[in-house]
């Protein structure tokens, strides 16, 4: 007797299954419920774009939808990859103009998209709808033109902090007459400005547009009309909050914002004045999420803004907030869930300096129960507060720590951060993601690595004292997905005690540390499921195994070696008449 | 590489960290060295990142200054255990073979000495920037941060459009000091003409060779590393980038403009 679910059942079911984290497990269970899910799964999201080839997705996954693709290491952020790395969005876009033409959303983050890409993609999916490029490089406005030309479906354009060849402004007057579908456009990151009278168009024929963030050239005047043809907006970036506008503009743009009864979330604020920031009064009850990173606006100027602003829970600042306005948003924004404090670098500012410590980030762990994911940026920092910011929130989930002095000590007891930390790894059983910074010995990552189990990603810089710091880590952490260490003093001999951790887990990202070309070789030997990349700008003619090297990038991949690596880039299997290592590892 | 201290030179074997423990300095010292990738942190710790890394490259490529030396100054704390020293080299072999080794020299020594022998070492090294030699001579510079690739950790996009622009600037014998945003202007012939405007004052010609002839009125600009600069002897994009504050000198307060070509 046949006991299997029918497979239509087993499609209904599935059909509720949302999470790709249970889909996944789902495909483990047998051959037919892995050919049941493989053919549903609308959503496919691959966090490294090395780790499998764009064939092997599109074969697995025909009915794909969606797709979000992530390429380069997190510290490409700061400058810490050579451009021309890899990173490339092309192959998948090729292989999936191919093999899956429905294809209606794509996300990329870290990735150089060219304008080719952006053509074939307006080319290719003829019911595309969804374009998010976080963080990309390698196109042009012109590229962003043939996007909105083409995609008669378009739903979202969203560029978050892209890089982008700005062309000029033109490309926005390209979305037809007959685009009436957007619901979220993003163009914060250009340069050039839009003209107004195609983006107020635009923006009138849209009834279903939810978000739109403006960039830097659009005028607060400029606003003024968009938002009366847009009340419904839940986001909005503004542009430049800086003209000088006359008693009228100013009380009709007051106006506007009163009748934005469904905004939620708020961000660009560029050059705000200060005598303009009561504008904003009336929508403050009804945010969840401020963004003033960009918004050079000093104390006390914030503090009306953050006392009505009851409702937030997600905090974005720059450290002119200072202690005392971080006391005050302990003590309004009660529902408040993430914390980012950015450093201004306003040292030329003014002659005082900026009064932000350690003490703002303790008050708001005490005045704000739900506060899980933090990100500080503050010069120095003590022990005794992250004790008590850890005894304050165990429920801390991302808790990233900047003090921008490297190597700086507790600044009143001039000890170590160990024991800081130790206190947020121990308390905190639900971190998941840490940074750590400061004057670090090996003790701490003792502790971390007895007691954050949960830990998935680890940023460290400039910390610890020897090979052993890297052997607790990964040791001991459990879940640890993706591990970035620069300047740190170590270690062959952890690296490969520990290859076969390397396996599960996602990457590896070494800098300017002191792990030898020969170690990086007997890695690859070993370990043929991972790939071992050494990113050298400055290679010798002949690279003796003690040689150290500049960056290693090691990631489990299904795919093998990539094709696309710049000279820059060695793996094992470029230079195989190297041979084999002679370093002998103990 | 050999490494002075309090006297005694020790040899530091390349391809090994060393660990070096500074216990008697004395109150206040110097620490001066050729080394570009090398930078002072906070008062108390200094570290010397490998030589190859590019994450230690100075974040400006078009800094003109790569080899420009720095002379930091380090107030030993009380603890003598915090006054740790520790240096963590480690060479690639090619840039053993290729270094002269005195470029790695690390001393500490009482402000003044050998300051003359540094200066000498100075003079060969090419740099572009117009150094004024301003009666300011005398007093120590004041420590001064090399930039470290990705440090802090802050996105360039974020970088960027945070770039505070605002600089005083001030002239000689005006009473007050005014502030401008050095974004509002695309080049120098716009922000002369503005402070000209602002101070009622013509200025003359500008040559690379001569600077500012004719008006006895100089343009000069604190950048970064808390130099003071002729405004117009770098590039516009760099001068915009790194000018914290303006000055603008009478002629007769007679100058020395040294050239350091």
């Amino acid at each position: 007797m046949d006991l299997r679910l029918p497979s239509k059942v087993l499609e209904h079911i599935l059909s509720f299954v949302d999470s790709n984290e249970d889909r996944n497990s789902v495909s483990l269970v047998c051959k037919s419920w892995f050919e049941t899910e493989r053919r549903t799964r609308k959503r496919v999201i691959v966090r490294n774009c090395y780790a499998v080839t764009p064939e092997a997705v599109a074969r697995r996954f025909p009915e794909m939808r969606s797709l979000t693709l992530k390429g380069k290491p997190h510290f490409a952020d700061y400058n810490l990859v050579p451009d021309g790395w890899g990173g490339y969005a092309w192959p998948w876009i090729e292989a999936m103009a191919e093999k899956c033409p429905s294809l209606e959303e794509l996300r990329l983050k870290r990735m150089v998209v060219t304008d080719e890409c952006l053509e074939k993609i307006a080319a290719s999916f003829k019911d595309f709808k969804v374009l998010v490029l976080t963080s990309c490089e390698g196109f042009s406005t012109d590229g962003l033109a043939a996007i909105a030309v083409a995609c008669s479906n378009l739903r979202e354009l969203e560029l978050r902090e892209c890089i982008v060849e700005d062309l000029g402004g033109d490309w926005l007057s390209y979305f037809p007459e007959t685009l009436t579908s957007l619901v979220s456009l993003d163009f914060s990151c250009l340069d050039s400005e839009v003209k107004l009278s195609d983006l107020e168009r635009l923006v009138s024929r849209s009834p279903n547009l939810k978000s739109l963030k403006l960039n830097r050239a659009v005028s607060l005047d400029a606003l003024g009309s968009l938002l009366r043809l847009a009340p419904q907006l839940v986001e909005l970036g503004t542009g430049s909050f800086s003209d000088k506008l006359d008693q009228e503009a100013v009380s009709k743009l007051s106006q506007a914002f009163s009748e934005m009864k469904e905004l939620k979330s708020l961000s660009g604020l560029w050059d705000v004045l200060p005598e303009y920031i009561p504008l904003l009064y009336s929508v403050c009850p009804g945010l969840t999420s401020l963004n003033l990173s960009y918004a050079t606006v000093q104390m006390p100027d914030l503090l009306e803004l953050l006392t009505r602003c009851s409702n937030l829970q997600k905090l974005w600042v720059m450290d002119l907030i200072e202690d005392k306005g971080l006391e005050v948003v302990a003590s309004s924004c009660k529902e408040l869930r993430e914390l980012r404090v950015f450093p201004s670098g306003a040292e030329g500012l003014n002659d005082t300096n900026v009064a932000m410590t350690e003490q703002g980030l303790v008050s708001v762990s005490e005045g704000c129960p739900n506060l899980e994911s933090v990100l500080y940026f503050c010069v120095q920092f003590t022990n005794a507060a992250m004790v008590t910011i850890a005894r304050n929130r165990p429920n801390l989930k991302c808790f990233r720590l900047c003090v921008m002095e490297p190597f700086a000590p507790d600044h009143k007891t001039q000890k170590p951060l160990d024991e800081g930390f130790k206190a947020i790894v121990e308390r905190c059983k639900d971190l998941q993601r840490l940074s750590v910074s400061g004057l670090l010995t090996d003790k701490a990552f003792e502790y971390i690595g007895t007691h954050g189990k949960k830990l998935r990603m680890l940023s460290i810089a400039f910390a610890g004292d020897s090979d052993l710091m890297l052997h607790h880590l990964l040791s001991g952490c459990e879940s640890l997905n993706k591990l970035e260490i620069r300047d740190c003093p170590f270690g062959d001999t952890a690296l490969v005690a520990n290859a076969a951790k390397l396996e599960t887990m996602r990457s590896l990202w070494m800098s300017s540390c002191c792990v030898s070309f020969g170690a990086c070789k007997l890695l690859s030997q070993k370990m043929p499921k991972l790939n071992v990349e050494v990113i050298d700008e400055h290679p010798l003619e002949t690279r003796p195994d003690s040689s150290p090297v500049e960056r290693i990038y090691i990631y489990r991949t299904l795919a093998g070696p990539r094709l696309d690596m710049p000279e820059f880039v060695w793996t094992i299997q470029k230079n195989p008449e190297i041979g084999v290592s002679h370093l002998a590892i103990k | 590489s050999r490494v002075h201290m309090d006297g005694q030179s020790v040899y530091v074997p390349p391809l090994s960290p060393c660990l070096i423990l500074a216990s008697h300095a004395p109150d206040n010292f110097y620490l001066s060295s050729f080394y570009p990738n090398f930078y002072a942190s906070s008062p108390t710790f200094i570290y010397l990142s490998p030589l190859f890394s590019s994450s230690t490259k100075l974040t400006n490529k078009k800094n003109h200054n790569k080899n420009k030396r720095r002379i930091l100054r380090w107030k030993p704390h009380k603890n003598i255990l915090i006054n740790f020293l520790i240096l963590k080299k480690t060479m690639t072999y090619e840039k053993v073979n290729e270094l002269n080794l005195k470029d790695t020299e690390l001393r500490l020594g009482l402000p003044g000495t050998e300051q003359a022998k540094e200066e000498q070492e100075v003079s060969c090294v090419r740099s572009n920037k117009r150094q004024l030699q301003s009666d300011n001579e005398e007093e120590s510079t004041p420590p001064t941060k090399t930039q470290i690739v990705g440090w802090p950790p802050v996105r360039s996009y974020r970088k960027n459009n945070n770039s505070v622009s605002y600089v005083k600037v001030s002239m000689d014998g005006a009473p007050y000091l005014r502030k401008i945003d050095l974004k509002t202007y695309k080049n120098y012939p716009e922000l002369l003409k503005a402070l000209e405007n602002m101070f009622k004052f013509t200025i003359g010609e500008y040559s690379e060779r001569e600077g500012y002839k004719g008006s006895g009125v100089i343009p000069t600009y604190e950048d970064k590393d808390g130099d003071w600069m002729l405004v117009g002897d770098v590039p516009w994009d760099m001068f915009s980038s790194s000018c914290k504050r303006l000055r603008i000198m009478k002629g007769s307060d007679a100058l020395a403009l040294d050239s350091a070509l």
